[in-house]
């Protein structure tokens, strides 16, 4: 395995770490509206990733580092290709920040309903754009030869294959921000909860299983890799039982396990989805060539090997404090006066 | 304290700004027609798939947003600053542990005078 395939194995498990983490943040996010109905019981909600929201955003911004540093051909033509895409996830994050800090800070019931709908249309938005994102690299890009985009306009970018895995990751991350609400909540407001987890996980099942058809249907690419070699089946076979564990465990009554079978589960969709990738990172659609690979995108191996070091040393203190906050504020939420 | 001197720390605050403002325009400004000095012309590292007007409506939307949050900012803090502190309150029931060395020892406390319950679902 080169360096560069490694940094590729490393920003993929970034990206997961992203997803589950912040995934849970955008879950209760979109559920907020949904879950709680009076203001005691939003705070609670809004509360339940109060400590750890802001620590999870910031693997997305390491994501997007890493991709600058390692990947900076892909970074370039993704950014600028995806312009406005990434303008609105901007606007979305900023949004959904905002709302999380100035809810609390009035009383008047106008003001937090407006921020909690702030609060609850950019956890959607942000679920919707990153999961097109994702549909649009999964299916691939007009990348030219000299590696820039050549897109007509945003519309281009919202193929029905993209929207529908923005509506799947959406659904996704409804279910694990379901679950993880499970975890910090009691009493009526959990028993809500726990009322929507088994719809969403029948949402999920069909709506997921209609994009993994579409993909290994679609002539993509992405199942080249499965079809060379027999090794990473492995990755959508952990996924599917990661699945299926899920819902035992919710049944059973195992909340953490069956939360942590979510996080397993979505882990092993990206992985799923990288191996099919593999070695292209963005593949260009109009002529196979031109596709960017992890060995032509990637930087030179002087910085890569310097990143390496970086890595190693920061990427667990950041996991170490990731963990700690997490226990800090385990179990059921409770108010105080500092809390949002 | 004298008011001048109240008045000038006052001043510090949007000096600071315009300092850091100031810095900031002289080296990209200055910097001009490099993007990196002797290396690289800014008209070079553009993205040829970007038009003028995609930035400029980008520019515009932060631009935007930023009013709007400064407007928001300068709203809540002046109702906050009206308000006075807050009274002290009488410490919660729960308080949350503030170093790890609390944790440890509370949990340990707690085990020890009977009060803790074995809790199955707690994260590990």
């Amino acid at each position: 395995m080169s360096l560069a395939d490694l940094w590729f194995v490393l920003f993929i498990a970034i990206i997961a770490a992203y997803v589950i983490l912040d995934g849970f943040d955008l879950g209760v996010g979109m559920l907020h509206p949904f879950a709680a109905k009076e203001d005691a019981e939003r705070r609670i909600v809004l509360n339940s990733i109060g400590p750890v929201w802001d620590g999870n955003e910031v693997w997305l911004v390491v994501g997007g580092g890493v991709l600058f540093a390692a990947f900076p051909v892909v970074y370039a033509a993704l950014f600028s290709g995806f312009y406005w895409g990434l303008m609105l996830v901007l606007l979305s994050l900023i949004l959904r920040a905002v709302a999380i800090e100035f809810r609390g800070k009035r009383e008047r019931p106008g003001w937090r309903a407006l921020w909690d709908s702030v609060f609850s249309v950019s956890s959607f938005s942000l679920a919707m754009l990153l999961g097109v994102a994702f549909g649009n690299v999964i299916s691939g890009v007009p990348l030219k030869k000299s590696g820039d985009i050549e897109i007509g306009s945003i519309l281009d970018l919202l193929h029905p294959f993209a929207l529908w895995i923005g509506v799947t990751t959406i659904a996704m991350l409804l279910l694990h921000g379901a679950l993880y609400l499970n975890l910090k909540t009691e009493g009526d407001l959990q028993a809500r909860v726990r009322g929507w987890i088994p719809r969403l996980v029948v949402a999920f099942a069909i709506i997921g299983g209609v994009a993994a058809v579409w993909i290994a249907v679609a002539e993509y690419g992405v199942t080249d890799t499965y079809r060379d070699d027999v090794w990473p089946i492995v990755f959508p076979i952990a996924a599917l039982v990661a699945f299926v564990v899920m819902v035992v465990m919710f049944r059973r009554g195992r909340d953490v396990a069956a939360f942590f079978s979510s996080s397993a589960m979505i882990a092993m969709l990206l992985a799923t989805a990288s191996a099919g990738l593999y070695p292209n990172m963005l593949r260009s659609s109009i002529e196979p060539k031109f596709s960017m690979t992890v060995s032509n995108a990637s930087a030179a191996s002087e910085t890569l090997t310097v990143m390496l070091i970086v890595a190693v040393i920061g990427i667990p203190f950041v996991l170490l404090y990731t963990a700690g906050v997490q226990y800090l504020f385990r179990g059921k939420v409770k108010l105080t006066p500092s809390s949002y | 304290m004298p008011r001048w001197l109240l008045w000038t720390c006052i001043s510090t605050v949007f000096l600071a700004e315009v300092a850091t403002i100031a810095g900031w325009w002289t080296a990209e400004v200055g910097r001009q027609p490099w993007i990196v000095w002797n290396v690289l012309r800014t008209a070079d590292a553009v993205s040829p798939t970007l038009s003028t007007g995609q930035v400029l409506a980008s520019l515009i939307m932060f631009a935007v947003l930023y009013a709007l949050l400064l407007v928001l900012f300068l709203f809540l803090l002046d109702r906050k600053i009206k308000h006075g502190p807050a009274p002290l309150e009488p410490e919660g029931p729960a308080s949350l542990p503030d170093t790890f060395r609390e944790v440890f020892s509370r949990r340990s406390q707690a085990r020890a005078s009977g009060e803790l319950e074995v809790e199955e679902n707690v994260a590990g």
